[in-house]
């Protein structure tokens, strides 16, 4: 017969003295790294092997929007904070980012990238060599955005970067046109990263 | 009811779409931008002598100034205007507001490119109500170093009644696009 206590206890699964003994079993089981309820030690090696590749992922923003500044026909603005890992091996020629448009402004009547009115600057690089001067986007071709040096890796300190994910801020500016049709209108824009 | 809570406001946190897509090779961003109605213009003149041939004859000169203009492709309009805001000083010779002579007025005529129609005729500036110079349609667009040369020539009346002595008044001109 259990007492009124004991019913208590068990609704939970077991009573209170079975589980000081499963903790005191499973503190000892801790403690020396070993089930105590065996008395001899087995040794096993396995050597790990693990081949590391050069690699590198990007991540941006879904849509980054383009504001005039205010004064009259000023160009239209707009920063980008990219976000990257990377790893580049001792023996190759480290990494790069990339900027391509992949499609001009549409509808058709307002900017368009063709005509070389879209440029950004890079800067802020946590990893790596930013882009010099003012680069024009290019829908034919992929432009240099940052450079990343032989053996580099993101996150974790020396040798690696302090930081994880490392990040660049791009700062775009769309010429302001008066040729230009009033309304919406947009381009998409695709960064690449690559290492060896 | 606390771990019914922390259940929710997890996966609440994890509905949360994330600002940033996942790593990857390649990236992309959609660029947008909202282009709307704007104008604006320099005067090329910052200070118009008004000169007179003698026995006299009108005081004349010309203001030039240079435009920038987008109007909306629905139902936009523009237009250029101009108001003393300033009149002769000192006192004595020509005034816009007060003229000695009914007759004394300050007048001009506008001579403006394409987009812009020019005011018509001889216009009468005023200290107390903007005047026409030009007027915009739906669509217009200046070109993109702006339009111009543009000009407004003056001419105002040579009253003999004037003390001798030079005078100076400031008109401003003001661009508007919708």
């Amino acid at each position: 017969m259990e007492t009124g206590k004991q019913t208590r206890i068990r609704r939970y699964g077991c009573s209170l003295i079975d589980k000081a003994g499963l903790i005191a079993l499973a503190s000892l089981w801790a403690v020396n790294g070993v089930p105590p309820a065996y008395s001899d030690v087995a040794t096993v090696s396995q050597t790990l092997q693990a081949q590391l590749f050069a690699v590198g992922k990007v991540s941006v923003p879904s849509s980054l929007t383009l504001k005039s500044t205010g004064t009259v026909f000023s160009p239209y603005v707009g920063s980008l904070n990219l976000r990257y890992r990377i790893r580049s091996t001792p023996s190759g020629t480290g990494g790069n980012i990339t900027v391509q448009a992949t499609g001009d402004f549409s509808p058709s009547g307002g900017p368009s990238i063709s005509n070389g009115p879209l440029t950004y600057t890079c800067s802020a690089v946590s990893l790596g060599t930013p882009c010099s001067g003012v680069n024009s986007v290019s829908l034919s071709s992929q432009t240099n955005v940052a450079t990343i040096p032989p053996a580099a890796c993101t996150g974790g300190g020396a040798p690696c970067s302090a930081v994880d994910p490392n990040s660049l801020t791009i700062d775009f500016s769309l010429e302001n046109d008066p040729s230009f049709k009033t309304g919406n209108y947009s381009a998409v824009v695709t960064f690449t990263i690559s290492s060896t | 009811m606390k771990k019914k809570m922390l259940g929710a406001v997890l996966i609440g946190l994890i509905g949360v779409p994330s600002l940033f897509a996942q790593f990857n090779p390649t990236g992309n961003t959609t660029l947008s931008v909202s282009v709307g109605v704007e104008a604006g213009l320099r005067v090329d003149t910052p200070t118009t002598t008004l000169s007179t041939l003698g026995g006299f004859s009108d005081f004349t000169g010309s203001t030039d100034f240079t435009y920038k203009i987008r109007t909306s492709n629905v139902g936009g309009s523009g237009t250029v205007t101009l108001q003393i805001t300033s009149d002769f000083s000192p006192v004595g010779g020509p005034s816009v507001a007060a003229p000695l002579d009914p007759s004394d007025t300050l007048a001009y005529s506008c001579s403006l490119i394409a987009p812009a129609t020019a005011c018509g005729g001889s216009q009468t500036a005023s200290t107390t109500a903007q005047t026409s110079v030009a007027s915009f349609g739906t669509n217009a667009h200046s070109t993109k170093l702006g339009s111009g040369p543009n000009s407004v020539s003056w001419t105002l009346a040579n009253d003999p009644q004037y003390a001798t002595g030079s005078y100076n008044a400031t008109a401003t001109f003001t661009i508007s696009a919708t």
